[in-house]
C-alpha cells in the first residue's frame, strides 16, 4: 500500500464512478431508444376488460392492450378472482369480477403509482429481453418502475432485495424469485410492509401469479409440432426415441419451466404411444460444450436408435443436443425443438436448419407490458385471476419473423 | 493406474466404453478444459493462479462472434479474440507485478471486469455465429478426428516443450520454487510472471475461439465455471498448489481422468446427483489410490506437492 499513494486509490474510485455514469447514460439511451418497437408491435385488440363499477381511476390513456391472459385453458373456468385488500393487507378472493381478464397497459397519467421489478438476474437472454420489455413499457406509460436485481443464483440476494424493496415502498412489488424456498420469507416481509406482491415465475400461497410462461403448454406445443413433423416423415411410434435435455437445478413441477418437460413427455406419450423406455431425460446444465458432450455420451451408449426427437428446455440446450446429433452423424434423421425464440433458436431457423425445427416464443419481450398493467389493476383495486399466463407460439422457419433475421 | 482402473470397470459395465467413438467422444469433451489446463499447469508451478482464464473464454469468443457478425474475415475474428486474451494476460501481469496484487485476487477482479465486458459487447445476448468456415474449425473433424483435439495436442506439445527443454521452463520452477533464491539466480521474476500471465490470456483466448466455433454461438457466459474443472484437472495431474512442482504429462492424465469419469457416468445412464456423489467420490478414490501406492498421475502427488509447500513455508 505504501507505493501507492491515494492519489492513485482516489484515480481509481474516480474512474469507477465515471463508467458507472456512463453505464446509466447508455441504459437509458436504449430504454428511450426502443420505446417505439413494443408499442407498434402491439397484438390485436380487443374490446376493454368488464370490470364491474369500476372505481375512479387516476390512470391516463391506453397504451396497450394485451392478448387476453386467463388462467390457462383447463383452469379457466375455475380461475379464482382476487384483489388487494388494503385494511387486511392481503388479497382476497372475489366473485365480482368480469368472465375474462384481458390487461390494459395505461399511462400514468395523475395516479403516480411506483412499482418494484425484482428480476431474477440481468444476465440470462430471457432476463434481458424482459428487463429491457420493463424499461420500454416504463417509459410508454410514464410509470415509474424501479428494478432490484435477484442476482441468481444468490441466495441471500433476494432478501436483501426484499428488504430494499420495503425501504422503496411501491405501490405493487412484481417479485421474481425463483428460489422457490426463499419465497416465504421474501412474502412475509412484503405482507408485513403491506406492500401488494405478484408472485413472478414461482407460486405463492395466497399472491397472485404471473407465470412467466405457461410451461407446461409451451412442452405440449412443442411436441405437438414435431408429432406432425415425424408422421410426415413416415416415422412411426417404434422407430422413435425422444431425448428431453433439462437440468436436474430445476424443481420438477408444474410451476417451474420444468412443466414443459413433463408436458411435453405426456404428449409423446399420448399422441404418439412412445413407451417410457424410450423417452431418455438427460442432464444438462446449460454449459453448451457439456450438454453436448452428455448427449454424446448417450448416442454412444444408444447405437441402435433410428429416429431421435429431441426438445430442450431451453434454445442453448436444445443447440448443444443439435451440434451433438450432427457430430455423430444423426442430424438427418433427428428434429428437435427449443423453447424462448433466443439466438440460439433464431439462427438455425432463419437457416432453415433440418433438425433444429422449432422454438416456443413465450413473449419475456412483453413481460414487462404484462406486469405493469397487471400491477396497475393491483393498485387500482381491480379484481384480477389468480394466475395469469402469457400466450406462447410456437415458431418455425416459416413463420419466424424475418427481421430477426 | 487409476485411469487404467477406470477403463478396465468400465468396459465391463458397458460396451460401448471401449471404442473408437467413445475415445473421440472423451477427447472432444476435454479439449477445451485440456487447452486451459496446459497453460494452467505452468501457471501454478510458477506459484500463481489465473481464475480469470473462463471470463477470459467468454470474452474473447464474444469478440470473434462480434466481428463476425460485423462480416469480418475469420482469421481476423480469430486474432481480435487472441488479442483480447493476450490483453488480459498483460492486464493480469500488470497488477500482480507492477502492484504486487496476490494473483488469485488479481484475477478474481479481472475476470469479473472480463464477464462485465463480455455482457457489453452484446448487451447480454448471445451472438448467432454466420460464418460456416468459423464453425467448421469446432465442429469438424480431420482423419477422423475433432479438430479440437488437435489444437489441444498442440497446446499440451507447445507448453510441455517449453517446459521440459528451455530455459524458460526451467525458470518457471524455479520463480515457483522460491522467488527470492531465482532472483539471486539472476532470474528476473516479473518477466517469467508477466511471460505466464500472457500465455495463459492467450491459451484461454484460444479456447474460448474453440469453444464458439464448437458451440456455433458466442455466449457472455461462456466457459463458466470451467475455473475449478481446469484447476481440478492439474491438481489431479500433480501440480503443487504452492508452485515449484508439476509436468504437463501430469495435466494430460488428469484431464483425461476427469474426461473418463464424466463419459463413464453418461454411459451408465446415472441420474445426476448420483454422477456429482460419483464423480467427486473417483475424483478424491483416484488420487488416493495413486498417492497410497506411492505413484501419482504426473510423478509428482498432490499430497506431497502440498506437504512440500507447507514444508517450505
Amino acid at each position: 500500500m505504501q507505493r501507492f499513494p491515494r492519489a492513485v486509490i482516489a484515480t481509481f474510485l474516480a474512474l469507477a464512478l465515471i463508467v458507472s455514469a456512463c453505464g446509466d447514460g447508455d441504459e437509458d439511451d436504449s430504454a428511450a431508444t426502443t420505446a417505439a418497437p413494443a408499442t407498434t408491435a402491439a397484438p390485436e385488440t380487443t374490446a376493454a376488460p368488464e370490470t364491474p363499477e369500476e372505481p375512479a381511476s387516476l390512470l391516463g390513456e391506453v397504451v396497450m392492450e394485451l392478448p387476453t391472459t386467463i388462467a390457462n385453458a383447463e383452469q379457466a373456468a375455475a380461475a379464482t378472482w382476487m384483489l388487494w385488500d388494503e385494511a387486511s393487507c392481503s388479497f382476497v378472493e372475489t366473485d365480482d369480477h368480469p368472465d375474462v381478464y384481458q390487461a390494459v397497459l395505461r399511462k400514468d397519467g395523475d395516479a403516480n403509482y411506483r412499482f418494484a421489478w425484482t428480476p431474477e438476474d440481468n444476465v440470462f437472454d430471457t432476463l434481458i429481453v424482459a428487463n429491457e420489455s420493463f424499461r420500454v413499457a416504463a417509459a410508454a406509460s410514464e410509470t415509474d418502475v424501479t428494478e432490484f436485481d435477484n442476482l441468481y443464483p444468490s441466495e441471500e440476494q433476494p432478501l436483501v432485495v426484499a428488504d430494499l424493496v420495503v425501504q422503496h415502498d411501491p405501490d405493487v412489488v412484481l417479485s421474481m424469485n425463483v428460489l422457490a424456498n426463499l419465497n416465504p420469507a421474501i412474502m412475509s416481509k412484503y405482507k408485513e410492509a403491506c406492500i401488494p406482491a405478484l408472485a413472478h415465475s414461482v407460486p405463492h400461497e395466497g399472491q397472485p401469479f404471473f407465470g412467466g410462461g405457461e410451461w407446461y403448454a409451451v412442452g405440449r406445443a412443442s411436441a405437438d409440432y414435431l408429432i406432425a413433423v415425424a408422421e410426415d416423415r413416415g416415422w412411426t411410434t417404434g422407430d422413435v426415441d425422444v431425448l428431453l435435455c433439462s437440468h436436474s437445478a430445476f424443481v420438477q413441477d408444474r410451476t417451474s419451466p420444468y412443466a414443459s418437460i413433463i408436458g411435453f413427455r405426456e404428449v409423446v406419450k399420448e399422441s404418439f404411444d412412445v413407451g417410457d423406455d424410450n423417452i431418455h431425460e438427460l442432464e444438462c446444465p446449460s454449459d453448451i460444450v457439456t450438454d453436448q458432450a452428455n448427449v454424446a455420451d448417450w448416442l454412444t451408449a444408444h447405437p441402435d436408435t433410428q429416429n431421435i426427437m429431441g426438445f430442450g428446455i431451453n434454445d442453448l440446450r436444445t443447440l448443444g443436443m443439435v451440434n451433438a446429433l450432427r457430430e455423430s452423424g444423426r442430424a438427418e434423421t433427428s428434429i428437435a425443438g427449443g423453447v424462448g425464440l433466443s439466438q440460439e433458436s433464431v439462427g438455425p431457423l432463419c437457416a432453415n436448419d433440418p433438425t433444429f425445427l422449432t422454438s416456443v416464443d413465450f413473449v419475456p419481450q412483453l413481460w414487462g407490458e404484462y406486469g405493469i398493467a397487471i400491477a396497475q389493476d393491483i393498485a387500482e383495486g381491480n379484481p384480477i385471476p389468480s394466475e395469469i399466463y402469457p400466450q406462447a407460439t410456437v415458431v418455425d422457419a416459416a413463420s419466424i419473423d424475418q427481421a430477426k433475421c | 493406474m487409476a485411469i487404467v482402473a477406470i477403463g478396465i470397470a468400465m468396459t465391463m459395465v458397458s460396451p460401448f466404453f471401449f471404442q473408437a467413438g467413445n475415445f473421440l467422444n472423451v477427447a472432444r469433451a476435454v479439449a477445451i478444459t485440456g487447452i486451459v489446463a496446459a497453460v494452467s499447469t505452468p501457471m501454478l508451478i510458477s506459484g500463481n493462479v489465473d481464475l480469470s482464464v473462463a471470463a477470459t473464454m467468454g470474452l474473447s469468443g464474444m469478440t470473434a462472434g462480434a466481428l463476425l457478425v460485423q462480416e469480418l474475415p475469420v482469421p481476423v475474428a480469430i486474432l481480435g479474440a487472441l488479442v483480447v486474451g493476450l490483453l488480459m494476460g498483460f492486464v493480469n501481469g500488470v497488477i500482480v507485478v507492477k502492484f504486487r496484487v496476490n494473483s488469485l485476487i488479481a484475477t478474481i477482479g479481472t475476470a469479473f471486469i472480463a464477464r462485465g465486458v463480455a455482457f457489453v459487447i452484446n448487451s447480454g445476448r448471445s451472438v448467432f455465429i454466420p460464418a460456416e468456415s468459423y464453425v467448421n474449425l469446432g465442429q469438424g473433424s480431420a482423419l477422423g478426428i475433432p479438430k479440437p483435439v488437435f489444437y489441444t495436442v498442440v497446446a499440451f506439445a507447445v507448453i510441455g516443450f517449453v517446459m521440459r527443454y528451455t530455459k524458460v521452463g526451467a525458470h518457471i520452477y524455479a520463480v515457483g520454487s522460491s522467488p527470492e533464491a531465482a532472483r539471486r539466480a539472476g532470474i528476473s521474476v516479473p518477466k517469467i510472471t508477466w511471460g505466464v500471465f500472457l500465455a495463459s490470456g492467450f491459451f484461454s483466448a484460444l479456447a474460448g475461439v474453440v469453444l464458439t466455433s464448437q458451440a456455433g454461438s458466442a455466449f457472455p457466459y461462456g466457459g463458466q465455471g470451467r475455473e475449478l474443472e481446469i484447476i481440478a484437472a492439474v491438481i489431479v495431474g500433480g501440480t503443487a498448489l504452492t508452485g515449484g512442482r508439476g509436468s504437463i504429462t501430469g495435466t494430460i492424465l488428469g484431464v483425461v481422468l476427469l474426461g473418463i469419469i464424466a463419459n463413464s457416468l453418461n454411459l451408465m445412464g446415472l441420474p445426476a446427483p448420483y454422477q456429482d456423489i460419483s464423480r467427486g467420490l473417483l475424483l478424491v478414490g483416484a488420487v488416493a489410490t495413486d498417492q497410497l501406492s506411492g505413484r501419482t498421475l504426473g510423478g509428482r502427488g498432490v499430497f506431497r506437492g502440498l506437504r512440500a509447500g507447507t514444508e517450505e513455508a
